[in-house]
């Protein structure tokens, strides 16, 4: 992934194509076959999670207010590991603790090193956070971001019925908080509900509910464009 | 036995038949059919350095029939141009799960039909997923239509029994986008290709 955030380039685009746009860039890479693979995706909240921190400072903002006495090299590290709590407190906002999920999976032993905390300690930090939990991790976190962005830290999906999905139907929805809720539903789909499928065949079920909730998603935005474009006709 | 508009919306009301989304039930369900639009996806046919799709699974040198097919996504409100004799693979925008005793014959409205677009496709009874369509222009014209329009139609048959579709022995189970054909899936193939290696030993 990787951010477009100088001003200048979208100064330079108004001025030569006379477009200003409303939201800034950010390009993200993946392979071919995992564009489709919404039980892997749920990694690029944790990354967008970077971007945010990047554009507004808080892990820097934290561990200089928070770390003064220690030395620039061990504030670094102080840093670096606030910068993960933080993405993955931001995307447990929109994914629960999916991303926590998907790093136990191969990386769940990691010890603490210069640049992330142990994966105990962030699994611990998520759980925490969704479960309201005293921690101070989470609160000099929360403080920093509001201070920073004028946004709160707090869960920003809803969730929807998934029964549908599993009568091999795209889920109907109708909230732009709703669609972060895919991803949290690939997950308990795979989970736990993998053995009510009318299928049995693994690799063709993972493709089937990856299949449902691409249909999920881009009948929610068809839905939303053509209610839009009928309201202004 | 045809479905009538009364019964169409009676199944689609009790949840029997499904067709996500169905943006403008009045003009979509007819008085015996259901319009369906034209999906974002498609598969372009084109020419490459392979001399000819190989149907008969005999050689495996041409490699797959995939590669005769440049994928290809369009926003829904966009526009799409097939040229002169051009075969494009597209799907329904709709997704859809008809009951066990119902199929579906798909045809071209009649507006598209007149300017020499033609399909053939018939929905089995209990599929569900959206519709690959074989979309050729017969016209010596290039044609252009937008992405989204209502240019399908189903007709709606009832059958005495049910006739289960198997989601575990089937191809095509929830599908969402356009899919070639997969030849080498089809048993008799193999039987006829051992046939033909016999003779050939003859």
């Amino acid at each position: 992934m990787s951010l477009l955030s100088s001003d200048n380039v979208y100064d330079y685009i108004e001025s030569q194509y006379g477009v200003r746009l409303t939201y800034k860039l950010i390009q993200i890479s993946i392979p071919k076959y995992e564009v489709n693979d919404y039980l892997f995706n749920v990694i690029l909240y944790h990354e967008l999670g970077h971007f945010i921190d990047m554009k507004y400072n808080i892990s820097s903002r934290i561990a200089a207010n928070e770390y003064p006495h220690l030395n620039e090299y061990q504030r670094s590290i102080k840093e670096s590991h606030f910068a993960e709590y933080f993405s993955d407190i931001f995307a447990a906002q929109y994914i629960s603790n999916y991303a926590s999920v998907y790093l136990d999976y191969f990386a769940g032993d990691d010890p603490e090193s210069e640049s992330h905390p142990a994966t105990a300690d962030r699994s611990k930090v998520v759980d925490d956070f969704l479960n309201d939990v005293d921690n101070q991790i989470i609160e000099l976190i929360k403080n920093a971001t509001l201070l920073s962005t004028k946004v709160s830290i707090g869960i920003k999906y809803e969730a929807f019925d998934i029964e549908d999905i599993i009568s091999l139907i795209p889920a109907k929805i109708d909230k732009t908080t709703q669609l972060h809720y895919v991803f949290i539903a690939r997950w308990k789909l795979w989970l736990d509900e993998r053995d009510r499928f009318p299928v049995q065949d693994s690799i063709k079920l993972y493709k089937i509910i990856n299949n449902l909730l691409e249909k999920t998603i881009s009948n929610y935005m068809v839905e939303s464009v053509w209610k839009d474009a009928n309201v202004s006709t | 036995m045809y479905l009538h508009k009364d019964k169409i919306i009676e199944l689609l009301k009790s949840g029997e038949l499904v067709v996500r989304p169905m943006l403008d039930e009045s003009q979509q369900v007819g008085q015996i059919t259901i319009d369906l639009r034209l999906g974002t996806d498609f598969l372009i046919s084109y020419q490459g350095r392979k001399p000819y799709i190989d149907a008969t699974s005999y050689e495996q040198k041409l490699g797959s029939i995939k590669d005769f097919f440049l994928p290809h996504r369009r926003k829904f409100g966009d526009e799409i141009i097939l040229h002169p004799h051009q075969t494009i693979l597209c799907s329904s925008l709709e997704y859809l799960k008809l009951p066990d005793n119902i199929f579906a014959i798909l045809s071209m409205r009649s507006t598209y039909s007149r300017l020499g677009l033609t399909i053939s496709t018939l929905i089995q009874a209990g599929y569900c997923g959206c519709v690959s369509i074989e979309l050729t222009n017969a016209n010596n014209n290039p044609i252009r239509v937008a992405v989204g329009a209502r240019i399908f139609q189903a007709r709606l048959y009832h059958l005495t029994e049910n006739v289960p579709y198997s989601y575990n022995t089937r191809k095509y189970v929830a599908q969402v986008r356009p899919i070639p054909a997969d030849v080498d899936d089809d048993k008799d193939l193999s039987i006829l290709k051992i046939i033909h290696q016999k003779d050939s030993l003859e």
